[in-house]
């Protein structure tokens, strides 16, 4: 219902537009379509498609005050679609509606927002609210009910102080029971206090993480930081311990690099501590706990062809180091008209029988076809 | 007869003399083009108009920008589609904050030279407000008409190592001093890239092209027409406006 009365009021601003100078609206329409393909002679396809309408609202009433709110409709075309982030085939979901006040060298947010706090490419340990899909290009993410203040120290050092009076992780992953905290993960569901203090040593922008649940007792130190030294360099380290909980401790680390004016590598490592080393027990992870990942030790590579054209193209790779398995795929963006995008991408699942990569899972090729049209 | 014969070669002489003292120097012609394009502070509203290749309809991205001498900028992208996409450069250092992103992310150096919004520009270029005779050595190569204006016809060459355009020609308009059409080119000797002006300002005193087309030379039929609208030139800038907390807000 209350959604219900949200879109009606977020309906009434997008209809009277012309009267309210301030306000702009954004969104995007994705279409996405994959096709796996299971087997070697007798290749089973499998669809699975989804609709995406995101209607994104941004409101300035005054210099300082900005409320800003994103409203998001999901049409799985099928059921048991992995990229749906809801069991039900339909939904609408708020990810977003908060407004900021900023005035001078501070900046105070309330309601339903999104801390990105991760810095790496592909594994960021330290983006604790946003789901991590290392190989599924989604668009946008619901955020988290709390309350953020934000001291700016200097112009590129700051200091961020969190509350989430009641930290909800099911969105983030919906197809696990989070009653209770996991061991393995340190998932939170509890109230959430987090600081964030972000430090600027020329070239290098430094980020310390603390993060306290109050209820279950677990604590999480980090430590991110991103800058150049010939290259771009960055890495995340994550490490949290509790009363309940077996400390954990993930790191990833990466680089960057443009070259010969037209090329552009970059190379990623990610070690968890909370992964197993044994692929036999993966299925004891996958039942117990959210996790995207359940191996110890991966490495990504990406390949990418600058060509400044519409056209961008590459290849990736992501590989668990200890199973042997891995993911390849190439990957190709076409900008078809203005703010409209095809993209195309062919996953090639490798990897023996119980392997995180192994084709039992989701086939030995998956196709994505995606259609994204800004506007 | 004598007499005819002797005045005008007086007059060859002294004009001659005249052109040797009064002619300026490359540097003198580089300084006087700084002066005109070089800024403390500038605001402006920016239109990009980028055509690539056989596509009938070019992309049309609009923008509203800010700088300060040769480190601080900012640029908040305002069309549909990228709308909410800021850019902050501090020194070497760049930061983008992207239509959905909540973070402001921090660009690898080595980016700087990748194109920007997929325009003909590099992030560099379009941040450029350094001094030309601070970075290259300059000699007179000649002449020449470009656009109507007469022009001094310059060879830039790199007096500093870290420099993305090794060489440079450049046209200097012999009485407004605006550069009306730069060449840059690679260390090899490739052409890069060409930039013509096609519209001069005269603001505060100074000649200020408005109006710049740049041609991708390594690409058949691509090139991104920047106009700059509502210039505000040497004007107090809030140094707020160079920091995270703008780019967050």
């Amino acid at each position: 219902m209350k959604v219900k009365c949200i879109f009606i009021i977020l309906f009434c601003f997008f209809i009277t537009y012309d009267l309210h100078p301030e306000i702009f609206w954004d969104g995007n329409f994705y279409e996405q379509a994959l096709l796996s393909f299971k087997g070697n002679k007798n290749i089973r396809m499998t669809y699975m498609g989804l609709s995406i309408l995101d209607l994104k609202l941004d409101t300035r009433p005054s210099e300082l005050v900005r409320v800003k709110s994103e409203l998001e409709y999901a049409l799985a075309h099928q059921k048991d679609n992995p990229l749906l982030v809801s069991e039900n085939l339909e939904s609408l979901a708020l990810n977003t509606l908060n407004a900021s006040i900023t005035p001078e060298d501070f900046k105070f947010t309330i309601g339903r927002f999104l801390p990105a706090w991760g810095k790496a490419k592909i594994f960021r340990p330290l983006d604790l609210f946003i789901p991590q899909t290392y190989f599924l290009n989604m668009l946008s993410f619901r955020g988290i009910d709390g309350i953020s203040a934000k001291y700016y120290v200097s112009d590129l050092s700051s200091v961020e102080l969190l509350a989430i009076p009641s930290m909800d992780v099911r969105h983030i992953m919906p197809s696990i029971d989070l009653s209770s905290n996991s061991s393995f993960s340190n998932a939170i569901d509890h109230t959430v206090v987090a600081a964030n203090i972000e430090i600027h040593i020329t070239p290098f922008d430094n980020n310390l993480i603390l993060l306290h649940d109050a209820s279950s007792g677990n604590n999480l130190f980090g430590f991110t930081f991103k800058g150049d030294a010939i290259i771009g360099l960055w890495s995340e380290l994550f490490y949290s311990l509790g009363k309940n909980s077996e400390k954990n401790f993930r790191a990833s680390v990466g680089a960057d690099w443009s070259f010969a004016k037209y090329y552009f590598l970059a190379i990623e490592y990610f070690y968890d501590e909370s992964g197993t080393s044994d692929h036999t027990k993966y299925s004891r992870l996958m039942a117990s706990v959210p996790r995207m990942t359940f191996g110890r030790q991966y490495l990504m590579f990406d390949f990418n062809i600058l060509n400044y054209t519409e056209l961008n193209f590459g290849i990736t790779y992501l590989g668990n180091l200890l199973d042997a398995s891995f993911v390849l795929f190439p990957y190709f963006r076409y900008e078809m008209l203005a703010n409209c995008f095809l993209g195309l991408s062919l996953y090639h699942f490798n990897g023996r029988a119980g392997r995180e990569f192994s084709p039992d899972l989701l086939g030995n090729y998956i196709l994505n076809t995606y259609l994204l049209v800004r506007f | 007869m004598k007499k005819c014969i002797v005045s005008l070669l007086t007059i060859i002489f002294v004009s001659f003399l005249a052109q040797n003292i009064f002619a300026l120097t490359p540097e003198e012609i580089l300084n006087k083009v700084d002066d005109n394009e070089v800024f403390d502070t500038i605001k402006y509203s920016g239109v990009m108009t980028i055509k690539k290749g056989s596509r009938r309809r070019p992309r049309v991205k609009t923008f509203q920008a800010v700088a300060r001498g040769k480190d601080k900028a900012y640029i908040e992208f305002t069309n549909p589609g990228d709308r909410g996409t800021k850019y902050l450069k501090l020194g070497d250092e760049l930061w983008i904050k992207g239509t959905y992103a909540e973070r402001a992310d921090k660009i690898s150096g080595h980016k700087l030279r990748d194109s920007m919004m997929g325009s003909d520009y590099s992030y560099e270029d379009t941040m450029d407000n350094e001094k030309l005779v601070d970075r290259y050595k300059a000699t007179i190569a000649g002449a020449e008409k470009v656009s109507g204006h007469d022009c001094y016809e310059l060879d830039l060459e790199a007096k500093v190592k870290e420099i993305t355009y090794a060489r440079l020609k450049i046209w200097v308009d012999k009485e407004q001093f605006v550069a009306m059409k730069i060449q840059y080119f690679a260390l090899s000797g490739m052409l890069l890239k060409e930039m013509t002006v096609d519209k001069v300002k005269k603001i505060n005193e100074r000649y200020f092209p408005i109006k710049v087309r740049m041609v991708n030379k390594q690409r058949k039929d691509s090139y991104t027409l920047f106009e700059m609208k509502s210039i505000v030139l040497d004007e107090p800038v809030s140094e707020s406006m160079f920091s995270k907390q703008q780019l967050e807000k």
